[in-house]
C-alpha cells in the first residue's frame, strides 16, 4: 500500500490508536461479566447494555435499547413509579444506592444491588446515568436464613413452659437486648391467651446480671401479663442479684419472689386453689331469689 | 358506634358489655354514661367491660375506662376490664398509663370469677 | 380495603383539627402498617403512638392547623411507616422536658411524647414558641 502524505499519516494514526482505545474499553466493559454497567438517557431509557448486563437480565441490547429501565422493575414497583423516583433521586443526590428485586427476560426475580450515578458534561448539567448492578440474590437468601436460624435460637432460648393447668413458667436464660426481650414478652402473652394461665412464674436465675434495663423489661412484662389477668412470681434470685437490685434502686412493686421454682410452684398452686375456693363458695350462695 | 348497639348481657348479678370497634371520643363518653347508668338501674353487683375487640387503646380511652371503673365502684359494684389484647397489653405499658389499679381478667370466664373473689373480699372486710 | 403487603402506597395526607379525625388518623396509620408488613404488635404500637400524638394536636393547639402525612419508607436495609405530625400551634417552648417522663402542661398525662418514643423507632421533634410544632416518627418493620 502507497505510504500516505506527512499529514494524512498522522491523522491516521491518531484514529488508529482512537480505535484502539475504544477497543480496549469495549475489551474491559466485555469482560466484566459479574456486573451489570448500563447507561440511560435523561428519561431512563436504556442507551447502552454492557455484556454484563445482557448475562444478568437476561435481554440482549436489541432487546432493551430504547426501552425504559422500568422495564426490569416488578409489576408492584413499575406501578408504583419507583423507577422515576429513583432517578429523581439520583439527579438530587448526585449518587443513588439502593438495593430491590428486579425481573429477567425470563420473568424470574432477583435481588439486585444499584448504583446510579449522573453523568455530566463540562458545563455540569446532567447528560446521562451509569447503571452498576449486581446480583445479592445469594447474599439475601443467606441473611435470610440467617435471620430465620437466629430465630429459631432466640425462640429455643426463651421458651414458655407450661407446668401446670393455668401455671406457666419462663426460664429467662442468658442476657437480654431489646429484640429479645419483645419477643420474650410477645411470646409469653400469646401463651398466656392460649393456654389461659393466671399465673407466671420468671426464673431468672439463668441472668448473669440483672441490672436496670432488664428489671425494666421484666416489670414490663409483669405488668403487660397483669394487664390480662396474670399474678406473675419471680424466683432463681441470687444473693447477687438481691444485692444488686435494691443497690440500683429497682422497685419491683407487688412482684413475689421466691428463691426456688419449686416454692414459686408451690405459690402458683396455692393461689389457684384460692381462685378455686373463691368461685366454688360462692356458687353455693347464687340461689333462687329469697334462699341462702 | 352508637350506644343503641352496645350489647349488655346480664349473667346473675353481673353485667357482661362488650366495646368493639373504632371508637370515636364522643362515643367512648356516651358509652361512660351507658354503663353507669345500666349498674344503677339494674342493681348489678359486678361488671365486666369486654376490650377484646378493641384493637388500640390510647391514654383517653384508658382515661376514660378507669373512670368508668371508679364511678361503678361507688356505686357499690365491682367492675372489671377483660380481654385486654396482647399487643394492647404491650403497647399500654410502654405507652406509661397507669393501669395496676384496675381488675383485669383474660375473658369472660376468669373475670366471673375474679369478681366473685372482690365480691367475697368485700364480704369479709365487713 | 386491606392492601395487600407488598403493594407500595405513595403517601396520605390527613387533617386533624377535631376528634372526629382522630379516628381516620388511626385508621390511616394502620392501613400503611399493614402494607409496609409490621407485625401487629408494632401496628398496634405506631396507631398508639399516633393517636397520641394526633391528640397533642388537638388539646395544645386548639384553633391551629394540624396535619398528619403517612407515607412507606425504604431504607434499603428494611422498609417501614413514617408518620409526620405538624401543627402551627404556639409550639413547644422546652423540648428536653416535654420529652421527660412526668412533665404536664394541661392534663394528668402530659403531651404523651415520652410513651410515643417508646412505642416507635425513631422520634424527632421540631418546635419553638410561635413556630408550630413538627413530630416524625418512624416504625420499621424488624
Amino acid at each position: 500500500m502507497p505510504t500516505p502524505p506527512a499529514g494524512e499519516q498522522d491523522l491516521s494514526r491518531r484514529l488508529h490508536d482512537v480505535e484502539a482505545m475504544l477497543d480496549d474499553v469495549q475489551a474491559m466493559l466485555d469482560a466484566i461479566t459479574d456486573y451489570a454497567i448500563v447507561k440511560l438517557d435523561l428519561a431512563g431509557n436504556v442507551a447502552r447494555w454492557s455484556r454484563g448486563a445482557q448475562a444478568l437480565h437476561g435481554y440482549s441490547a436489541d432487546e432493551v435499547l430504547g426501552r425504559p429501565v422500568s422495564t426490569f422493575y416488578t409489576d408492584e414497583d413499575r406501578a408504583a413509579g419507583l423507577a422515576d423516583r429513583e432517578l429523581a433521586t439520583a439527579r438530587e443526590s448526585g449518587r443513588f444506592e439502593f438495593e430491590g428485586w428486579r425481573v429477567r427476560k425470563d420473568g424470574q426475580r432477583f435481588r439486585a444491588g444499584v448504583v446510579l450515578t449522573p453523568i455530566r458534561d463540562k458545563a455540569g448539567a446532567i447528560t446521562s446515568f451509569a447503571k452498576v448492578v449486581r446480583d445479592l440474590t445469594a447474599e439475601y437468601r443467606q441473611a435470610e436464613t440467617l435471620r430465620r436460624q437466629r430465630d429459631e435460637i432466640m425462640e429455643l432460648s426463651t421458651p414458655v413452659i407450661q407446668v401446670w393447668d393455668k401455671v406457666l413458667t419462663l426460664p429467662v436464660i442468658g442476657t437480654l437486648d431489646s429484640t429479645r426481650a419483645a419477643r420474650l414478652t410477645e411470646g409469653l402473652l400469646v401463651k398466656i391467651a392460649e393456654t389461659e394461665a393466671e399465673v407466671v412464674i420468671f426464673d431468672i436465675s439463668g441472668v448473669p446480671t440483672v441490672d436496670t434495663y432488664v428489671a425494666q423489661h421484666l416489670l414490663r412484662t409483669v405488668r403487660a401479663a397483669a394487664l390480662m389477668g396474670t399474678v406473675s412470681i419471680m424466683c432463681g434470685v441470687r444473693p447477687e442479684t438481691a444485692q444488686a437490685m435494691v443497690r440500683l434502686g429497682i422497685d419491683l412493686g407487688q412482684l413475689r419472689s421466691r428463691r426456688t421454682l419449686r416454692q414459686a410452684l408451690q405459690l402458683a398452686l396455692t393461689l389457684l386453689t384460692e381462685h378455686a375456693d373463691a368461685a366454688a363458695g360462692d356458687t353455693e350462695t347464687i340461689g333462687p331469689a329469697g334462699t341462702g | 358506634m352508637s350506644d343503641d348497639v352496645l350489647p349488655v348481657m346480664r349473667i346473675g348479678d353481673t353485667l357482661l358489655v362488650t366495646l368493639q370497634g373504632d371508637l370515636d371520643d364522643a362515643a367512648v363518653i356516651r358509652i361512660e354514661k351507658r354503663l353507669t347508668e345500666e349498674v344503677a338501674r339494674t342493681g348489678a353487683t359486678g361488671m365486666l367491660i369486654d376490650v377484646s375487640g378493641l384493637s388500640a387503646v390510647d391514654s383517653f380511652v384508658a382515661g376514660v375506662l378507669a373512670r368508668v371503673v371508679a364511678m361503678i365502684r361507688l356505686l357499690g359494684a365491682h367492675a372489671a376490664l377483660v380481654g385486654i389484647q396482647p399487643p394492647v397489653a404491650i403497647a399500654l405499658v410502654e405507652l406509661g398509663v397507669p393501669m395496676g389499679h384496675l381488675d383485669t381478667a383474660l375473658n369472660a370466664k376468669q373475670g366471673l370469677a375474679l369478681l366473685q373473689r372482690l365480691r367475697r373480699n368485700d364480704a369479709r372486710a365487713d | 380495603m386491606d392492601p395487600l403487603p407488598d403493594q407500595v402506597i405513595d403517601h396520605d395526607v390527613v387533617t386533624i383539627a377535631d376528634e372526629t379525625d382522630l379516628v381516620r388518623v388511626r385508621q390511616m396509620l394502620r392501613t400503611h402498617a399493614r402494607a409496609a408488613g409490621l407485625s401487629l404488635v408494632d401496628e398496634t404500637k405506631l396507631i398508639t403512638a399516633g393517636s397520641e400524638l394526633a391528640r397533642n394536636i388537638l388539646t395544645h393547639a386548639t384553633g391551629a392547623r394540624g396535619r398528619l402525612r403517612v407515607e412507606q419508607v425504604d431504607d434499603n436495609r428494611r422498609s417501614g411507616v413514617r408518620a409526620t405530625f405538624a401543627d402551627d400551634g404556639p409550639g413547644i417552648e422546652d423540648v428536653e422536658a416535654a420529652l421527660t417522663d412526668g412533665f404536664s402542661t394541661v392534663g394528668s398525662l402530659g403531651l404523651g411524647l415520652p410513651g410515643s418514643r417508646r412505642l416507635v423507632d425513631e422520634l424527632t421533634i421540631t418546635s419553638s414558641v410561635g413556630s408550630g410544632t413538627t413530630v416524625v416518627i418512624t416504625k420499621w418493620r424488624r
